[in-house]
């Protein structure tokens, strides 16, 4: 039976360069390999023999679409090491920020990027011609969350106004009303989405996800939590070494993840998020997934756009919610004293699960650091995705089934500067030049 | 005036120095920017503006330091990799969605110079960093310009 190769040199609408390389006999993938090919940007190097306190700053460049995520989870980290816990008028004020975050993030991928898959258009630009209405739509949702952004971090991308034990600058109550309109137009907006991206076309997959996610007894996970996992796994962060893994492999400077007792890959991310917090969601997030038929657990990786525009959802209302009861914390910031010891944070970045490790001295200089993206995490996932995709569909045509792997990749919104960095698709049939 | 460009990443740091050039010999020029990285952001900044004129570096294998001047109404941008980019979008970008979404400003001219190297803290080449006394004078000269033609147009006080 002819072999044939599929590949894309860089795939587009995804952060970062990467590439996929897939070679088929028949119906069966002989290889598949999702090559993040940037060279590795040495973050956990550099922290190495830095003050403490400029870990969040220095994390926060990681990534220019989910700085906030960097921030708390290496805030949580050494605070932990530190054995100091913020107020929880920091910790309402952080998940505020984080919640301008998901906004902005959510909404760039779910219109710009993921959006063109279902609808049929190459990118987000040839969609605004025919559908301007729509695009502008995922403006106003971005510009929501950006503007929430910078009223408590100083600026939309890379914010400055963190620090370990709280902030530099608590806003005063009159800076955050003023963002209660544009929220409230954003939260319509957002139930608005739920509405439209429920009724795309979703191609058919079901997969065996094992789903892991920061679980909190009262809220829905986003700055903080423990870890669970749809295995019955829950532990405090400060496990996460026994029982997750990387594992490098050759052809990727990301490493892949897999839990330790069984080997297995495992999701992290938005489905992964509502099959194990469902219950946690804000009122009118949880009716727009009522009504949006999502049944969860949902194991199909395409309806993780509808998971997206939830949490858009939720993000808006959580947002007005800690708007409505926010008091500046006095002080902004918790003292910090550093001591030798090591210390574990995790937070739930847009794509999912974030974790960070450091340990310091005394001093609080930083010996050692470990972080370990979302987009690590899932990239076995993805590649099982694809691989059984096209397991499903070997009989489409080249163009087809490259547009499909494309879009099987984007389900997961995948961060290549932050993993390290990602895309280019070559798919193998072996009946010509690869 | 809007300056794109990360100036860490090498030449692209070419329109944060025009900026800089401009604010230094015509501190009254007004209304400067610098845009962050998100180009998306380009269509809010430029909102409503009688005009604005864009300085970004490009990547066109054209010979570095060479400057180019582009009246939107005119043309389009040639849209390439932008590198340094959030999902790809950069200026070339901006001004299609723009251009799509009826939110460009009435006027919008770029000035470009050719970039040789946008390594992670490489600097300005010396041919680009050579265009950048140049292209400020250019700049100078369209906003004088801009400026004459926008208060020959108002209404009689």
């Amino acid at each position: 039976m002819a072999t044939r190769t599929i590949k894309v040199d860089y795939l587009t609408r995804v952060e970062g360069e990467g590439a996929l390389y897939v070679k088929i006999d028949g119906d069966r993938v002989e290889d598949l390999q999702l090559r993040i090919f940037e060279p590795p940007r040495y973050f956990e190097g550099l922290l190495r023999g830095r003050d403490f306190r400029e870990a969040p700053d220095i994390t926060a460049r990681i990534c220019g679409i989910c700085p906030v995520a960097y921030q708390t989870s290496a805030v949580n980290a050494l605070e932990a090491a530190a054995g100091v816990a913020p107020t929880p008028a920091i910790r309402a004020l952080r998940r505020l920020m984080y919640c301008g975050e998901w906004i902005q993030s959510h909404a760039l991928h779910v219109y710009m990027l993921h959006a063109p898959d279902f609808l049929g258009y190459p990118s987000g630009m040839a969609l605004a011609k025919d559908a301007p209405d729509i695009v502008e739509r995922g403006l106003a949702l971005k510009k929501a969350g950006n503007a929430l952004m910078a009223a408590v971090g100083g600026r939309a991308v890379h914010p400055i106004n963190w620090c370990v034990g709280g902030f530099y600058r608590a806003p005063e109550r009159h800076e955050l009303d003023g963002l209660t309109d544009q929220l409230k137009r954003a939260r319509d907006i957002a139930a608005q989405t739920v509405r439209w991206v429920s009724g795309f076309d979703f191609p058919e997959l079901e997969q065996p996800y094992i789903f892991v996610a920061l679980r909190d007894d009262a809220r829905y996970p986003m700055e903080g939590g423990r870890i669970a996992a749809s295995t019955g796994l829950d532990i405090p962060v400060a496990d996460y070494p026994a029982h997750f893994v990387e594992h490098q492999v050759p052809y990727t400077t990301a490493k892949h993840a897999y839990l330790t007792e069984t080997g297995q890959p495992y999701l992290v991310g938005p489905l992964a998020r509502l099959a194990l917090n469902v219950r946690k969601l804000t009122p009118g997030a949880r009716h727009a997934l009522a009504v949006s038929g999502l049944d969860l657990p949902c194991r199909n990786p395409y309806r993780s756009i509808i998971a997206r525009a939830v949490e858009i959802l939720f993000a808006c209302e959580e947002a007005l919610r800690l708007i409505a009861d926010y008091a500046p914390p006095n002080p902004p910031a918790v003292p910090v004293p550093p001591r030798a010891a090591t210390g574990h944070g995790a937070s739930e970045a847009p794509r999912g699960l974030l974790y960070h490790r450091y340990r310091m001295d005394a001093e609080g200089i930083i010996q050692d650091a470990d972080i370990v993206p979302p987009t690590s995490q899932n990239q076995a996932m993805i590649e099982a995705d694809v691989r059984a995709f096209i397991a499903h569909n070997a009989d489409l045509d080249d163009a087809s089934l490259q547009w499909r792997c494309e879009q099987t990749i984007r389900n997961y919104d995948p961060c290549i500067s932050c993993a390290t960095h990602f895309l280019n698709l070559r798919l193998d049939r072996g009946t010509g030049t690869p | 005036m809007i300056a794109l460009g990360n100036p860490a990443r090498g030449d692209d740091g070419f329109g944060p120095a025009v900026l800089d050039a401009l604010r230094k010999t015509s501190p009254t020029a007004g209304d400067l920017h610098r845009a962050g990285d998100d180009a998306l952001a380009l269509l809010d900044l430029w909102a409503d503006r009688p005009w604005v004129i864009a300085i970004d570096a490009a990547d066109t294998g054209a010979t570095p330091g060479t400057h180019r001047r582009l009246d939107v109404a005119d043309g389009f941008l040639p849209a390439g990799p932008a590198r340094v980019s959030s999902h790809g979008f950069g200026l070339a970008e901006a001004v299609e969605l723009g251009r799509r979404l009826g939110r460009l400003p009435r006027r919008l001219i770029v000035h470009s110079a050719a970039g040789a190297c946008f390594a992670a803290g490489a600097g300005l080449s010396p041919a680009v960093a050579a265009a950048v006394p140049s292209t400020a004078e250019a700049v100078r000269r369209d906003i004088a310009a801009l400026e004459t033609t926008a208060a020959a147009a108002a209404p009689d006080a």
